[in-house]
């Protein structure tokens, strides 16, 4: 009988093949103006305009340290509007040593005000200099970091590097990781 | 009339924002956040004394049931159960307090969480003392502080602090006693408002509004009271038990941030 030739090895083999392949997800293809959703979500492969960097070419950036690392996680900020005395607690994330953590960044669309305080903060951080190299990372698969990238070249930053890795793929390689707390806009 | 042992069950809905992956450790976040809410005092940990249930996982960040139940035995009473989320940016979810001398509490809620984060509850006695038990809730990743409110803001004012009651006795309980104990289910319409949800049309943060404070009596009798914050859920659901007194209602009195109070009566069943 036909059926027979599915034996319980191969089907295991088969689901195996599928689910180790890589080519089990679909690629993602690259919006063509940023990302307004969904931003925990399987990201393309690149960034157009940007040099998308894996692991070892993130660490060997790191070590060289010229370039600006830029974490985009997000972080809520205070409520204005808190009953006095409410415990409310800045929570620290544990991110790349030396990089510069610039919360909400990476959203689809920013307030005017915060995308010029994005840009003074670039600005600051690379000393004006359009040419210094930045590179932007969050969480795997965190379309914030593409979204953020993507504004930095829009910003005309010349040497943009995009690590979608971000500090999941760096604590997967057994990386240095330091508690900081985050910078961002608040109006 | 003393009340040896009142069961309470709520059911509330609350929580908080994006998924933290690289998140500093549990022991660090609770160490952190420790002395703020019981400064040096000791807390002795005990899963016997309090039973805290809660998904491994959960299915949506937004509602996420958890129950608490905690007995005390020789003769001690609760003072005050407080319910925390380590890794929330407000991490009290609420302080429930009996009002009257009860050995036996127990509370069902439905909180929202930020990211993955330990669960604690801590049990206060009448000599003062502290016991805690805690759990760990892992999050699929939606953020749910940040996720945007399900109402149609514009049209809150219509529905908010409207409230529903239900009796939800499983049938094998309701036997006609006139002491046994029944179980309620409140739901609340308000959308609590964390202050983290943005509005997508002016990109600036809807402001934060949530109900702080509400209390349930049944008739003059007051039966507990919870002081809580953003981390219930939007439209919160609550599940307390009861005993049936001869009270013809039970009334609920709700407060939120802005000042609002909100108040509805409900019809109980006769004692008998």
């Amino acid at each position: 009988m036909p059926v027979r030739l599915l034996s319980v090895p191969l089907l295991l083999a088969l689901a195996y093949a599928l689910l180790s392949s890589p080519l089990a997800l679909a690629d993602v293809a690259e919006p063509s103006g940023y990302k307004l959703d969904q931003f925990r979500s399987q990201v393309p492969a690149s960034l157009k305009g940007a040099t998308t960097v894996n692991s070892g070419a993130t660490w060997k950036l790191w070590r060289g340290g010229e370039t600006v690392f830029i974490d985009v996680m997000p972080q809520a900020p205070k409520p204005k509007n808190l009953h006095e005395g409410t415990f409310w607690r800045e929570r620290p994330r544990n991110t790349i040593p030396g990089s510069y953590w610039l919360a909400n960044v990476g959203y689809g669309r920013l307030h005017p005000d915060a995308e010029q305080w994005f840009k003074n903060k670039l600005q600051i951080l690379t000393s004006g200099n359009k040419n210094k190299p930045v590179l932007f990372f969050c969480l795997m698969n965190c379309w914030m970091s593409w979204n953020a990238a993507k504004r930095a070249l829009s910003y005309g930053y010349q040497k943009v590097f995009w690590y979608p890795e971000g500090t999941d793929g760096w604590d997967f390689e057994n990386y240095p990781l330091k508690a900081q707390y985050a910078d961002m806009y608040l109006r | 009339m003393k009340h040896k042992s009142l069961g309470l069950a709520l059911a509330f809905v609350s929580v908080l924002c994006l998924a933290q992956s690289g998140a500093v450790s549990a022991e660090s976040t609770w160490s952190a956040i420790k002395p703020a809410i019981f400064q040096e005092r000791v807390i002795h940990h005990s899963r016997e004394l309090i039973k805290l249930e809660a998904p491994y996982r959960t299915l949506d960040d937004r509602i996420i049931p958890i129950r608490v139940n905690t007995t005390l035995p020789g003769g001690r009473s609760i003072k005050s159960l407080t319910l925390i989320a380590d890794d929330n940016p407000m991490p009290v979810i609420g302080v429930f307090r009996p009002a009257s001398d009860v050995s036996s509490f127990g509370i069902g809620l439905n909180i929202r969480l930020d990211g993955t984060s330990i669960i604690r509850a801590v049990v206060e006695t009448d000599d003062g003392s502290l016991y805690m038990t805690h759990k760990l809730v892992k999050t699929s990743g939606q953020g749910a502080c940040a996720s945007p409110p399900v109402s149609d803001l514009d049209k809150i004012d219509e529905t908010i602090g409207q409230m529903a009651f239900n009796d939800v006795t499983s049938k094998g309980a309701a036997t006609g006693f006139t002491s046994i104990a029944r179980r309620g289910r409140l739901k609340l319409m308000h959308p609590n408002l964390t202050g983290l949800q943005m509005n997508q049309i002016t990109l600036q943060h809807i402001p934060a509004r949530y109900v702080d404070k509400l209390t349930v009596w049944q008739g003059k009798r007051e039966l507990f009271s919870v002081e809580s914050g953003i981390t219930l859920s939007e439209n919160p659901e609550l599940e307390f038990e009861y005993r049936l007194d001869g009270s013809e209602d039970l009334t609920v009195e709700a407060s939120d941030t802005e000042g609002t109070k909100f108040k509805s009566s409900f019809p109980l069943g006769p004692a008998s």
